[in-house]
């Protein structure tokens, strides 16, 4: 059985396709997804269609653009103007998708690896990582019956989820803070400060980050972590790191540029050129 | 005091501009149009000029008798006649002789609400009625002498520009017709119909000033390209010059004819032609191409020196939409100059290829950095 993860789809269904052809996937390999599997590329309904019809043989972790639509259907909030996925919120199935899309984690575990959407916070270890995302699995995949006599329901998550606020991790805090500060450690980090808080503001290449700002692999304490990590979300690194144990898997297949699949047991990179610019 | 022993009398726009805004019932809103705040103009009656450089005032041109006060440094002209010679600014015999009177001081300016002067007391000489051209706010010629320079239709055009609601007295408006005919207007150098012109999109009502030349044929020999500017079609969100200057509204390739023709400085044609090029892609942020964004910036030059970038924000209508370029181009801009390529890729490139790469990957740095904006935006 060989294990692949493959980097931000973004709706990307040919790639996807083409891709999978390219490494013959099997069926009984397995298929990590290092999220944003939807948004700003033009077949989100497809890519979402056809990863739920694999069942057990996908792992998926949850972006911020998966989320992005989690808290447009449940959380009461309005598509943005560059959002692609018009086509997705008015099929049939798109509650059926959304459910299951909310039963997805925020981290896998496995092989060897820890995959996580934007990759692991450097004052956590893969421990604390794994028991911070199940705070937040635990709200987001809760049963209708859970939600009612839940503190805070999934839908008033959804719905009060976004926010830059709190950027630094306080093993203190509580509620709905917490679970955003954890959400955005693991959905959105890029860059951190010398106190370990994120920006939000720059997304500069590992090489020439603002000044006071580190890439969160740059970091003794990611180095020092036995498993190798797995992560998307920042495209214009192109897949350099320069960290042993870090591995970029977003090569900005929507922007024109690959998709990339990487064998957990070769530990080789197979990529799939975008078809078309979208 | 250094003026106690000399006869003088407040003129031009000093005058004007104070009995418009007493007129309008607001003194407190006296607003110097011509002249920046304080830049007062001075008439001396019977003196000659080495009385005023005995008294320290400094000499200025060598055309006029005009002195500046040595330490306020506004305008102190000896009254003087003029009399047309020839062709041209400086195609008079002037004549400054202390005998000369304020009235025929007065008598050779160009417009009656220009001819009022006031002395130390606030007593108006009013020789042509200016006042009741204030209020009736009229623009209406001295004396036949109005048509001995031709700038005076483009400064009267330029008054109507800067003064709302004034309008051009109907035989005021015939003979500026008949100046324009005559082509009278041929003869003026670019430089000073450039300077009425750019006071004129300064002011208030710019399309005013298109409007008063148009109804009298004054815009053919050097601006035709605004003949259909009229009304309100010349945007004034943004008071520069410049800004004004690029939102003419104006056919591909008529901002440059226009600034050739006035010679006009460089950064106005520069700026007319980013707009020409750039602003609708900037209007849409952040709905824009990355492809394109780079393409806009690398003409702009902007990972260098985002002066034209900053102009050219300064033309997008929506004050929103400025706020967010402000707010996020810029700070991309900043953010672009450090994408750079990795040395073990960089090595393995040569030549255009090292280029390209490098816009690759900058295309994909703007195009995350759009899509990561926050969703209202």
């Amino acid at each position: 059985m060989a294990v692949y993860a493959v980097g931000d789809v973004q709706g990307c269904s040919q790639e996807l396709e083409a891709l999978l052809k390219k490494i013959n996937l099997r069926d009984n390999d397995q298929l990590w997804l290092a999220g944003d599997l939807i948004n700003r590329g033009p077949d989100s309904l497809k890519v979402l269609r056809k990863l739920r019809g694999m069942g057990a043989q996908v792992k998926i972790v949850l972006g911020n653009h998966d989320l992005h639509l989690l808290a447009i259907v449940f959380g009461g909030h309005k598509p943005g103007s560059k959002d692609t996925f018009s086509e997705l919120l008015r099929a049939d199935d798109v509650e059926d998708l959304a459910h299951w899309l909310r039963q997805q984690k925020l981290v896998h575990i496995g092989h060897g690896h820890v995959m996580t959407h934007a990759g692991l916070p450097p004052q956590w270890s893969v421990k604390q990582t794994q028991d911070y995302a199940l705070e937040v699995e635990a709200v987001i995949s809760q049963t209708e019956s859970q939600a009612e006599i839940a503190q805070i329901s999934y839908r008033e998550f959804f719905a009060k989820m976004y926010g830059n606020h709190p950027a630094q991790w306080d093993e203190t805090l509580q509620g709905l803070d917490r679970l955003r500060c954890i959400v955005n450690f693991l959905t959105r980090m890029r860059l951190l400060d010398s106190s370990g808080a994120m920006d939000f503001a720059n997304k500069g290449s590992s090489q020439d980050a603002p000044s006071g700002l580190t890439p969160w692999f740059v970091d003794s304490r990611v180095s020092q972590v036995e498993e190798t990590i797995l992560f998307g979300h920042w495209a214009s690194i192109n897949g350099e790191t320069k960290q042993a144990n870090c591995i970029a898997l977003d090569t900005g297949c929507v922007w024109g540029r690959t998709l990339t699949a990487y064998n957990l047991e070769t530990r080789t990179l197979v990529s799939q050129p975008a078809l078309a610019r979208h | 005091m250094l003026t106690g022993q000399l006869e003088i009398y407040l003129v031009g726009g000093a005058v004007r501009d104070g009995l418009i805004a007493e007129n309008r019932g607001n003194l407190d809103d006296s607003v110097a149009f011509e002249q920046g705040a304080g830049d007062r103009d001075w008439v001396v009656v019977g003196s000659t000029p080495e009385q005023l450089l005995q008294l320290g005032f400094k000499p200025v041109g060598k055309d006029f008798p005009v002195f500046l006060h040595p330490e306020t440094k506004e305008e102190y002209a000896l009254a003087r006649t003029e009399r047309k010679r020839g062709q041209g600014h400086t195609g008079f015999s002037v004549d400054a002789n202390p005998l000369v009177t304020l009235d025929e001081d007065l008598s050779r300016r160009d417009l009656t609400i220009n001819a009022i002067a006031q002395d130390d007391s606030g007593n108006l000489i009013d020789p042509f009625d200016g006042l009741t051209d204030i209020q009736m706010k009229r623009l209406r010629h001295v004396s036949p002498a109005f048509e001995e320079d031709p700038l005076r239709v483009f400064r009267a055009a330029r008054l109507a520009a800067q003064l709302p609601g004034f309008t051009v007295a109907a035989e005021t408006q015939a003979l500026m017709s008949t100046m324009s005919a005559r082509g009278d207007l041929r003869s003026l150098s670019a430089e000073r119909v450039w300077q009425e012109f750019v006071k004129a999109l300064a002011a208030p009502e710019p399309a005013r000033f298109f409007e008063v030349l148009a109804a009298c044929s004054g815009l053919v020999d050097w601006m035709s390209e605004c003949q259909a500017i009229s009304g309100s079609a010349v945007a004034t969100f943004n008071p520069d010059p410049q800004a004004r200057f690029a939102l003419l509204p104006l056919a591909a390739g008529q901002h440059r004819a226009l600034a050739d023709r006035l010679r006009a400085p460089k950064k106005f044609l520069q700026l007319a032609l980013d707009q020409e090029n750039h602003l609708a892609s900037l209007s849409s942020w952040p709905r824009v191409e990355a492809t394109v964004l780079l393409d806009l910036l690398g003409q702009l030059r902007a990972t260098h020196e985002t002066g034209r970038l900053q102009s050219l924000i300064g033309l997008v209508e929506s004050r929103a939409v400025r706020v967010k370029l402000a707010n996020q181009l810029i700070p991309l801009v900043q953010q672009l100059k450090s994408v750079v390529l990795p040395e073990e890729r960089r090595s393995k490139l040569s030549g255009s290829a090292i280029g390209e790469a490098l816009d690759e990957a900058r295309c994909v740095y703007i195009a995350e950095f759009l899509s990561d904006l926050p969703p209202q935006s």
